[in-house]
């Protein structure tokens, strides 16, 4: 199966949820004349990400999202349908997550659903250094898929995406796609790319290569407060091989086609995944002893 | 080949100190650039950026950045000469002017700083009057803004500010500073790639603020060993380990001392908590928070 995906790497105007709707809005419609089924958005990109105790004041209910999305893009393309996976502060109940969604939008078209298909909050809140995610947001507990009419996927938040046991878990459940927000302020910029950038496309390329899947990690763009995101986002395809890369700096909407054959061919010829099938029992029962033990 | 014959070796890397302290130029630039436009412009709505040009290579680079990034037109200089400035200052100040095309003004500020310290009746010592001096020359920068519609922005280094050799809500006081980030010694890399004239770069750096004054010589230490030290200590190295690679027990605590004494100087003041409200400790908000 051919299709289409969009990333969207831009500079959301910071704490103004209602401007950035309208401009994700404007970029889906775009993506959607691309003729992108899925589009792409970085973390956080509804607020900007480094909101400290502001991210009381901008977080919203995963549905209200969905809704507003929905909303947007039936009055803008009422003939079309566009997924969307996006980053945002949630909040649900008395709690704040730093969260991802996946959702189908547009007109009602034969049994494919429509709405919310997932929701992702992330695990790992990098809280060191110039990050203090554990202070402002609740941890997210769960690596999931879920199905679309485009493939099996999973979404990590940034930091979600260095562990591999995330990944690993991703793999297990099936996912064929897994797709990455992310907000990664750039640092020591030693090569002709910061150093975080070089070690993000190592990450992302190792993680596609040992499960034979694609992902696509998709970047904040501009500056907060002097710390800069550098876009370049990235598609990997299920070698680990570089198939797409956004401009160094620079707001862009990259449009990559990717083919679900290239993932059974990778796997058939490197089953990696399968033999991780067989043998995860095994290995798991090492991960916890003590608290198998207990159990 | 036997592998008897065949025995290699081989060490991890021991802190290159030297290979870290070095940039990509042309992405440093870049990304300078593009931190200007983003908070000048887009961020903050202004168009032009008013810097206080002394003739170090420190506002020179800034100058030729925010040239670069705003464009010459939108850049206001300005030397702001105290009595015991040098002229070789005013003429690298007019050097840099002229080879950017941005705007320049001079703006003495000794009948002023005279002005305050004649109220005195002993004699003012230099390092009260360089305070002044540094204090007063913002007063000139933001007033020149507020008339222009601009940003002052700041010149001061990294080595200063992990130093302390700053005067405290004096030359730190401009909201954006591009350099606040690059060591001394990645200032001068970076001034040689702008091609900023060389007889600034290679001139002794100096505050300028009392004649004969250089900045080693206060310090105690050169940049080149004292930027190596910070990014050491920055980065997690204990003294002792940074002279079991190289530099004198004296050199490490001349740095470490400087560092340990300044921490306030690189903090907003204190305040009294007194509420589960304080600004600063609860209530946090960042710097480009708008609602």
């Amino acid at each position: 199966m051919r299709w289409r995906l969009a990333q969207f790497q831009f500079r959301p105007k910071k704490a103004d949820v209602d401007e950035n709707l309208r401009t994700i809005g404007e970029a889906l419609c775009v993506a959607s004349d691309q003729g992108a089924h899925l589009a792409l958005f970085p973390e956080a990109c509804l607020s900007g990400y480094f909101l400290m105790g502001g991210v009381e004041e901008v977080a919203i209910e995963a549905e209200e999202l969905v809704s507003t999305l929905q909303a947007q893009f039936v009055a803008d393309r009422p003939d079309e349908n566009i997924e969307v996976s996006i980053g945002f502060y949630e909040r649900d109940g008395g709690a704040i997550y730093n969260s991802a969604l996946h959702a189908r939008l547009g007109a009602t078209k034969g049994d494919a659903p429509l709405g919310l298909l997932h929701l992702h909050r992330k695990i790992f809140l990098p809280s060191y250094g110039v990050f203090d995610e554990d202070r402002y947001v609740t941890r997210g507990r769960f690596v999931e898929c879920y199905d679309t009419p485009l493939g099996r996927m999973a979404m990590l938040i940034c930091e979600d995406a260095w562990h591999s046991i995330c990944g690993t878990i991703a793999a297990l459940h099936g996912a064929e796609y897994i797709l990455i927000p992310s907000a990664s302020p750039a640092r020591n910029l030693t090569g002709d790319v910061p150093e975080n950038v070089t070690a993000w496309n190592r990450v992302t390329s190792l993680l596609a290569s040992e499960h034979g899947c694609f992902v696509a990690r998709t970047d904040l763009m501009g500056f907060e407060g002097g710390k800069g995101f550098a876009g370049t986002s990235t598609v990997h395809g299920p070698d680990g091989d570089l198939v797409s890369q956004g401009p160094l700096l620079e707001e862009a909407m990259v449009i990559t086609d990717v083919n679900s054959d290239d993932i059974t061919i990778t796997r058939r010829r490197s089953p990696l995944i399968g033999s991780l099938q067989e043998t995860i029992a095994v290995l798991a029962s090492q991960l916890m002893p003590d608290a198998l033990e207990g159990s | 080949m036997s592998w008897r014959d065949n025995i290699i070796h081989a060490t991890r890397h021991e802190l290159p100190f030297a290979a870290e302290m070095e940039l990509d130029w042309d992405l440093t630039t870049h990304w300078l650039e593009e931190f200007l436009r983003d908070e000048v412009r887009v961020r903050r709505g202004f168009e032009r950026a008013v810097v206080g040009v002394s003739g170090g290579v420190d506002s020179s680079v800034t100058a030729y950045l925010a040239a670069r990034a705003l464009g010459p037109d939108a850049v206001y200089g300005y030397r702001m000469p105290y009595e015991s400035s040098s002229q070789a200052s005013l003429d690298h100040a007019q050097l840099v002017a002229d080879d950017l095309g941005i705007h320049l003004e001079t703006h003495p500020i000794t009948n002023a700083v005279d002005g305050l310290l004649k109220h005195d009746e002993d004699e003012v010592p230099g390092h009260r009057v360089g305070n002044v001096c540094a204090r007063m020359r913002m007063i000139v920068l933001f007033d020149q803004a507020f008339k222009l519609r601009a940003l002052p922005l700041g010149t001061g280094n990294k080595s200063e500010r992990m130093l302390g050799y700053f005067t405290w809500h004096g030359d730190d006081a401009p909201p954006i500073n591009p350099l606040g980030d690059l060591y001394k010694t990645q200032v001068w890399g970076l001034a040689r790639h702008l091609g900023v004239p060389s007889d600034i770069v290679e001139k002794p750096a100096t505050a300028d603020l009392i004649r004969g004054q250089t900045d080693e010589s206060d310090l105690g230490i050169t940049y080149v060993k004292a930027d190596l030290i910070l990014h050491g200590l920055l980065s997690g190295y204990t003294p002792v380990q940074l002279a079991d690679r190289g530099f004198s027990p004296e050199e490490i605590e001349v740095v470490r001392s400087r560092v340990d004494a300044t921490h306030w100087k690189r903090q907003l003041p204190t305040t009294a908590m007194l509420s589960d409200t304080a600004i600063g400790e609860y209530y946090l908000r960042p710097v480009d928070y708008v609602r």
